[in-house]
């Protein structure tokens, strides 16, 4: 596992908490929302390789 | 190594460029819009001051605010000068000239809404009830000009801010 995923998913969650106030106080809120539902995909869509993974392993481990 | 990094610092800075040029432009718009309706303004005034005054026909006071105006609030006038010139009706070249040259103005449907009004309004041979109806859009234009100089700082800076961190976003997405 790279140590890059974890540095993009911290520089992800930034700008999405960020925008998400910018978006609030000018009082877009469903804007807002979307962009923290956006930011929470695309870090789930990089997650999902690893999460795969780590289930494969898990099988393997205890021969499942 | 460092050519790959390299290549890939740029295109981020491309991104992140090419996004702030979109919040830049969303902003332009804004400004542009209430500068239209400015030009706007002006000119069904000198319109209405030209035809009741100097007693102007109406198709050559819009060909010659037309020369007076900018672009692309003075090509509306000058349609409707022409127009006027072939011999329609007052109401339908007004109209005309408003749906010919809305896309190349940065005037929304509201806008258009307020204005339209205006081709009956100068049918319209009762003097008082004409200057009424001027007043009418003329208050129009007033109040969005208002609204639109409050929001307009504020809408700048959001717009800057959102193409900016949606650049960065999209540059750490990609990266």
């Amino acid at each position: 596992m790279d140590i890059e995923i974890v540095f993009k998913i911290a520089a992800t969650g930034i700008l999405v908490a960020v925008l998400n106030q910018v978006l609030i106080r000018a009082g877009r809120e469903e804007q807002a929302m979307m962009t923290t539902l956006a930011g929470l995909v695309v870090v789930l869509f990089w997650l999902i390789q690893y999460i795969s993974e780590l289930f494969d392993t898990m099988e393997t481990i205890f021969n499942l | 190594m460092y050519s790959g990094l390299l290549v890939k610092l740029s295109g981020c800075l491309i991104v992140i460029f090419s996004s702030f040029v979109l919040g830049e432009y969303f902003a332009l718009r804004s400004r542009l819009r209430l500068s239209q309706l400015y030009e706007m303004k002006m000119g069904i005034s000198l319109l209405s001051a030209d035809i009741e005054m100097n007693l102007t026909p109406a198709a050559v006071s819009a060909l010659k605010i037309a020369g007076r105006l900018k672009e692309p609030v003075s090509e509306i006038f000058k349609t409707f000068g022409e127009r006027l010139k072939e011999g329609e009706r007052v109401e339908k070249a007004w109209a005309s000239a408003l749906n010919q040259n809305r896309d190349k103005t940065f005037l929304k449907e509201e806008d258009i809404e307020g204005l339209s009004p205006l081709g009956k309004i100068l049918e319209c041979l009762d003097v008082e009830r004409q200057e009424k109806g001027l007043e009418a859009v003329r208050g129009y234009i007033d109040r969005k000009t208002a609204e639109l100089e409050g929001e307009f700082l504020k809408n700048q800076k959001l717009y800057r801010s959102i193409s900016l961190l949606g650049g960065i976003f999209t540059a750490v997405v990609l990266f």
